[in-house]
């Protein structure tokens, strides 16, 4: 696969990370000056706390949503906003510190090597996490990514990660799925249908510093009644992606 | 078969008659959509033609294999309800969607806004 240098959009939602930022800001910042092609988009999901101030001072192009519509529909913002602007590849990437930007020059070679989806997994050697993980969820994880397997024939051990970096074509499809409330294993399931090459590769990952998580309890129910619809809804996604 | 007595037929017909009423006045005062009213006539008129009417309510109760013309009604009650309730969350899903749409299309343009004045501001303070 042919590499041609363009600018990366790397996709930052962004709520209520005022504690997180100073820190993730320094990492970004070191990294961007190793890589000037990586360009941050930080979407303000109407943060309550600083986090508005904070990355406004630190001069990052973002946009800001005018009321709270949630983590997925940033991410979804982002994607508009790149595909629109004319970007080839895009990078996700959280603001709460626990994706590391330094492992972001990782996905990138990962991605121009040979692969459409590059999916950072916190998961090294079989199902060994990179930090600790709650036993519940650590089960829920394995679960997703062996029915996941399953259903792909191909094996991807994060489904959940939401540390990616994508082509414009996967960005594509990628928007539509963003509609719905957990897209982690319909994701893959779609852009494996639409014959979009996934590669996942192990990344260190961190705990957040601060905030809670937006992962709940009822999530692991909440991702099965999702993986199962989308089994259903799969040829109406596709038709929404735009060519 | 125990019929619903003529006093219980009346209040609830009432009832049922000042839901329309209120639905009515709603509508005349645009505090509900068109769209909308139309659906609370669809559901209020046809129970209250089944409350007021006994003949029509002994009819439903033997279709539907009921013992008695109370249970018809709170099926019916339920029944009309489960579907406003889902028509509503299809109403609800659509009229979201069109939100974040404007949510998103409204950061793109505050966006817009903010690299054009950086650009002016550019090009009139070179220096």
């Amino acid at each position: 696969m042919t590499t041609v240098p363009s600018p990366i959009l790397t996709i930052i939602p962004c709520y209520n990370e005022a504690n997180n930022l100073p820190l993730f800001l320094n990492k970004l910042g070191a990294v961007i000056q190793a890589f000037p092609d990586i360009q941050p988009l930080f979407i303000n999901d109407q943060s309550r706390d600083n986090s508005t101030n904070i990355i406004t001072a630190a001069g990052y192009q973002h946009l800001n949503h005018p009321v709270n519509l949630g983590y997925n529909y940033a991410i979804q913002t982002g994607l508009k906003y790149g595909i629109k602007q004319g970007y080839q590849r895009f990078i996700l990437l959280d603001g709460d510190g626990q994706h590391p930007p330094e492992e972001i020059p990782k996905l990138i070679s990962a991605l121009d090597e040979s692969a459409d989806l590059v999916i950072g997994s916190r998961f090294s050697i079989g199902y060994r996490p990179s930090y600790p993980i709650p036993f519940t969820r650590r089960l829920a994880m394995v679960f997703f990514s062996l029915l996941t397997s399953l259903l792909t024939g191909q094996k991807i051990h994060d489904t959940s990660s939401g540390f990616q970096a994508f082509r414009l074509r996967a960005a594509k499809a990628m928007v539509p799925i963003y509609e719905t409330e957990f897209p982690d294993s319909e994701a893959i399931l779609l852009l494996q249908r639409l014959k979009i090459k996934i590669k996942e590769i192990p990344v260190t990952m961190r705990i957040r510093e601060s905030g809670s998580s937006m992962i709940k309890l009822y999530y692991p129910l909440r991702a099965l009644t999702g993986l199962f619809f989308a089994l259903f809804t799969l040829s109406a996604l596709k038709k929404r992606i735009t060519p | 078969m125990i019929a619903l007595s003529l006093y219980a037929r009346i209040i609830l017909s009432a009832s049922l008659v000042l839901a329309l009423l209120f639905v009515f006045m709603l509508s005349l005062r645009t505090r509900i959509k068109a769209e909308l009213a139309i659906l609370w006539c669809v559901i209020l008129i046809p129970a209250t033609l089944v409350t007021a009417i006994p003949s029509i309510l002994a009819l439903l109760t033997r279709l539907i294999g009921a013992k008695h013309p109370a249970s018809t009604l709170t099926f019916l009650g339920l029944g009309l309800s489960l579907f406003a309730l889902i028509y509503l969350s299809a109403k609800f899903t659509v009229l979201f969607d069109q939100f974040k749409n404007l949510s998103q299309e409204t950061a793109f343009i505050e966006k817009r806004l903010q690299d054009l004045e950086a650009r002016i501001e550019t090009e009139q303070n070179p220096d």
